[in-house]
């Protein structure tokens, strides 16, 4: 048994310690929003923040997480969209849509360390994150969007 | 336009207590089933309005990412006269009556979506409409011409009245159309041309879209499956003594494709299957990337077919003293969708229901009709979100091993593939070899042959589309296609796969002799976003671009005054070179490089910008595409489906592809399978040509232009031209 935090609501599951975190959001926990790419952490489909940072789901053995805030696509929203997703819906980024909690996720931690990243900022932190689609060029555009309305929401 | 319809004909009501359904056979549609049932009739309409005055939309066609949720929902509204966000949508089981008009079967794919439906659901959507004005008329003993509609309602301006579509809905189902129904024409759009925001978006960005891989039904077990790693070996033994030790799994059996894992997990299914110990027979163990490369020469040397011929272009060629020739080759390629393979199935004593994430809801029905031995009114295909398609969900080979996993069980179970059998286990895109030569005359192109070394998709294919799919007549578009699929003979001289966008050379020659020679090493080969068409126009385009070199011209001049009769051609043309900046100076090491294509009956020119560095390294900076798609829906998507085709056109230019060692796939996962990454992402500005034309499709024609606008780039850049693909760091050195 393992006691896992997702989106601040802790879940007792009963898996073996090497089971993927993926697995437990996907299969026991029904979130599914993390997406299985690759299962060898080289896609970034099935990102997730633990303790705020940005982990590979596929490879976090449950048995690393436990205790720590796990924060998933689903637990993004509250009453109203993220600005992340705000400036995701405005810049019309999803085509298949398959990679984009991996990409929204990741935003969400380089907009956290960087409100105002560069387009390298950009390059670097989302490098990782493979889109078949081709949705790159809005995702950049959505991620400066994105900073500029969590500054607005802060500044207010 | 009008199209003359008569109700008894054409649209067809049921109505019942949660609406008014209605249906219709559209033209070129296939018959729906004899003696079908209202139960079956409501489940197959193509609108459904409810009291609440809901209007729900049955999309016949799956959405991967290429927005044809919501463009045709704004044909649907524009028509019907109901806001487009106000509309519901759901995707349509597998029936006859939602056969794709241009293939006769119910697919997605050949980018026909636009065009098959543009006529017939604006005609559907203006009928329903003008059955609520004319019950909306008779109710208040008005007459019909004084009546719009607006917002799903019907008004009379002169007496202030107006009455909701979901109040009209008794009255509506006893009316008859008996006039022309009048379609609006461009100036009277308030929802086509426009861009709209696409449906499926939100759902899109916060977890809650449901693609195949998500179903998540009760009591449903999991389910794995190692394919042969090597191609034509079958399974001679397996020991599953260490797999059957892991925790959940429920059993271990082979179907007919591999061996299969079934566990209380997915999770359960992978760990166990890691650990089978297979054994298979050889195989095609023999087939090599090299040995194939060897086939390809001995095959430029013997004899061909000829496909297309004019003048005389084999003796011009040998007499000419100003001639070029040159040998190209493409590798094969991956599909590569972020979502693997998946299906899930529930299979019971008199149903079967399929989840999944299908472009082939039509050849999957009659797949699952066949294995089970069900009637078609019992197989209930459930369509999901596609984690892309690209061609790769068209073909039915995973649904059946889900179907075959299914008959173990009593409950549902849901096959996943892992990344590697996904990609190892794919159709690919064909690898082809090309030996063009051509001569000049001063500034005319005297002769040209091309000789196409390949293997024909169609001969795989074509046993499961030809009963499902015979055309008695053929609007536009993929004529070839069909009309091969028509014919019913598997004449592998015909097969368009391999000689679209080589066969219809649009640049002026009186002699022309196009050559095909049929080589097929046995990789399992499919349709791939853009099918033939991204290989030829690699091949085409990149040697005009050698010509014009030769004749010591502009390549973009070179090309205008050669496709003097081909004003689509001209006018994507033109606008790329314009907006591009064509001809101005670009700092050394940098590169322009333009090309043109013409497919899917969609013309798209675009001109790339490139930089190469003496390690070899090279960045793609700016490209800019000039599309002519006809009449534009939705204008933001088609900038989408460009913007997305360029990655995926560049990715196959110069990050991935499938060689095969001891006959199998040497590569197995992204960190051998490259895709683009978003630092590699040109800048992309897309202009679209203000086009009176019917809509094409615009999810393919933009894939095969921007392999062969990069390498002529290349060429500009650094004088060294790329004849190979995908261009390598050590050709550019
Ligand atoms: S699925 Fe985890 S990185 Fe690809
Ligand atoms: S939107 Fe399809 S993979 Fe990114």
């Amino acid at each position: 048994m393992f006691e896992v935090i997702v989106n601040g609501t802790a879940h007792e599951v009963d898996v073996d310690a090497d089971t993927p975190l993926l697995w437990v959001l996907r299969e026991q926990l029904k979130l599914t929003g993390s997406k299985y790419g690759c299962g060898i952490a080289s896609c970034g489909a099935c990102s997730v923040l633990v303790d705020g940072q940005v982990s590979r789901a596929c490879v976090t053995p449950v048995s690393s997480v436990v205790g720590k805030p796990v924060t998933t696509i689903e637990g993004l929203a509250g009453n109203r969209y993220h600005p992340i997703q705000q400036a995701w819906i405005e810049n019309q980024v999803p085509q298949c849509g398959y990679c984009q909690s991996g990409q929204i996720i990741n935003t969400l931690a380089l907009l956290n360390a960087n409100p105002e990243p560069t387009d390298a900022d950009i390059d670097h932190a989302m490098q990782g994150i493979i889109c078949r689609c081709g949705t790159y060029s809005r995702i950049r555009k959505a991620i400066h969007r994105a900073g500029e309305l969590m500054r607005e929401a802060e500044e207010s | 336009m009008s199209l003359l319809l008569s109700r008894r004909s054409f649209l067809t009501l049921s109505l019942s207590a949660t609406g008014l359904y209605i249906g219709a056979k559209l033209l070129g549609a296939n018959e729906s089933y004899p003696n079908f049932s209202q139960e079956t009739f409501q489940a197959n309409a193509w609108i459904r309005v409810d009291p609440h005055n809901n209007v729900t939309f049955i999309i016949d066609k799956s959405e991967m990412g290429q927005g044809i949720q919501t463009s045709l929902a704004m044909l649907l509204a524009e028509e019907l006269e109901v806001d487009l966000e106000s509309v519901r949508t759901e995707f349509a089981p597998a029936a006859p009556i939602y056969a794709n008009t241009l293939f006769r079967v119910q697919v997605t794919g050949g980018s026909t979506s636009i065009e098959s439906s543009y006529d017939n659901l604006r005609t559907v959507a203006a009928a329903t409409r003008m059955l609520f004005i004319q019950a909306a008329a008779k109710q208040w003993q008005l007459p019909v011409t004084e009546c719009y509609a607006n917002q799903a309602r019907v008004f009379h301006a002169a007496s202030n009245q107006s009455v909701n579509y979901g109040d009209l809905l008794a009255l509506a189902a006893e009316e008859s159309l008996d006039t022309q129904v009048v379609l609006k024409t461009a100036d009277e759009y308030k929802i086509l041309g426009t861009p709209k925001a696409r449906l499926d978006i939100p759902a899109k960005v916060d977890g809650s879209a449901i693609f195949g891989i998500d179903i998540t039904l009760d009591n449903m077990l999991n389910a794995t499956i190692k394919h042969p790693p090597v191609f034509g070996s079958e399974l001679l033994s397996f020991d599953d003594s260490a797999a059957r030790s892991i925790k959940g799994v429920k059993d271990i059996f082979a179907i007919p494709s591999g061996v299969v894992v079934v566990a209380d997990t997915f999770w359960h299914a992978k760990k166990a299957a890691d650990l089978l110990r297979i054994q298979w027979t050889e195989g095609n163990s023999d087939i090599n990337s090299a040995s194939i490369q060897r086939s390809w020469f001995g095959h430029s040397q013997g004899d061909a077919s000829s496909v297309e011929s004019r003048g005389n272009a084999e003796d011009i060629l040998d007499e000419s003293s100003n001639q070029l020739t040159a040998i190209y080759e493409l590798p094969y390629q991956a599909h590569a969708t972020m979502e693997p393979m998946n299906c899930t199935v529930h299979l019971q004593q008199e149903r079967c229901d399929v989840w999944v994430g299908t472009q082939a809801q039509g050849p999957n029905h009659e797949a699952v009709v066949k294995l089970t031995g069900l009637e078609h009114e019992q197989v209930h295909i459930h369509t999901t979100y596609l984690g892309g398609g690209f061609g790769r969900r068209g073909e039915v080979d995973f649904v059946v091993e889900a179907v075959q996993i299914a008959q173990h069980f009593d409950v549902p179970v849901k096959l996943i593939w892992s990344r590697d059998e996904d990609m190892q286990h794919d159709y690919y895109r064909p690898a082809s070899y090309h030996v063009i030569s051509a001569a000049l005359q001063t500034d005319s192109l005297q002769a040209w042959r091309h000789r196409i070394i390949g293997p024909s998709i169609m001969q795989r294919v074509a046993p499961g589309f030809v009963p499902a799919a015979m055309p008695q007549w053929l609007p536009t578009g993929l004529k070839s296609f069909a009309a091969w699929v028509t014919g019913g003979v598997v004449s592998l001289i015909n097969d368009p796969t391999l000689i679209e966008g080589a066969k219809e050379l649009a640049y002026k020659t009186d002699n022309l002799e196009i050559e095909l020679s049929h080589y097929d090493p046995g990789i399992p080969i499919g349709f791939w976003r853009s099918v033939g068409h991204s290989s030829n126009a690699f091949v085409v385009e990149s040697f005009i671009d050698e010509l014009a070199h030769q004749a010591e011209k502009d390549p973009y001049e070179f090309r205008l005054q050669l496709l003097e009769n081909k004003p689509r051609h001209l006018g994507v043309l033109n606008l790329a070179a314009e907006k591009s900046g064509w001809g101005s100076e670009l700092p050394p090491g940098e590169g322009r490089g333009i090309a043109v294509h013409h497919s899917f009956n969609c013309y798209v020119a675009q001109v790339a910008e490139v930089r190469v560095l003496d390690n070899g390294r090279l960045s793609v900076n700016r490209v800019v595409c000039a599309i002519d798609c006809g009449a534009v829906i939705n204008p933001d998507t088609v900038v989408a489906q460009v913007e997305g085709a360029i990655a995926f056109g560049l990715t196959a230019a110069i990050k991935s592809a499938i060689t095969i060692k001891d006959g199998k796939v040497e590569q197995s996962n992204f960190h051998d399978f490259h895709l683009l990454r978003i630092d590699e992402m040109p800048s992309v500005e897309v202009y679209l040509i203000d086009s009176p034309e019917p809509p094409t499709g615009v999810g393919e024609p933009a894939v095969p232009v921007i392999a062969p606008a990069v390498s002529n780039a290349i060429f500009a850049a650094s004088n060294r031209r790329i004849r190979k693909l995908p261009i390598r760091p050590e050709d550019l050195r």
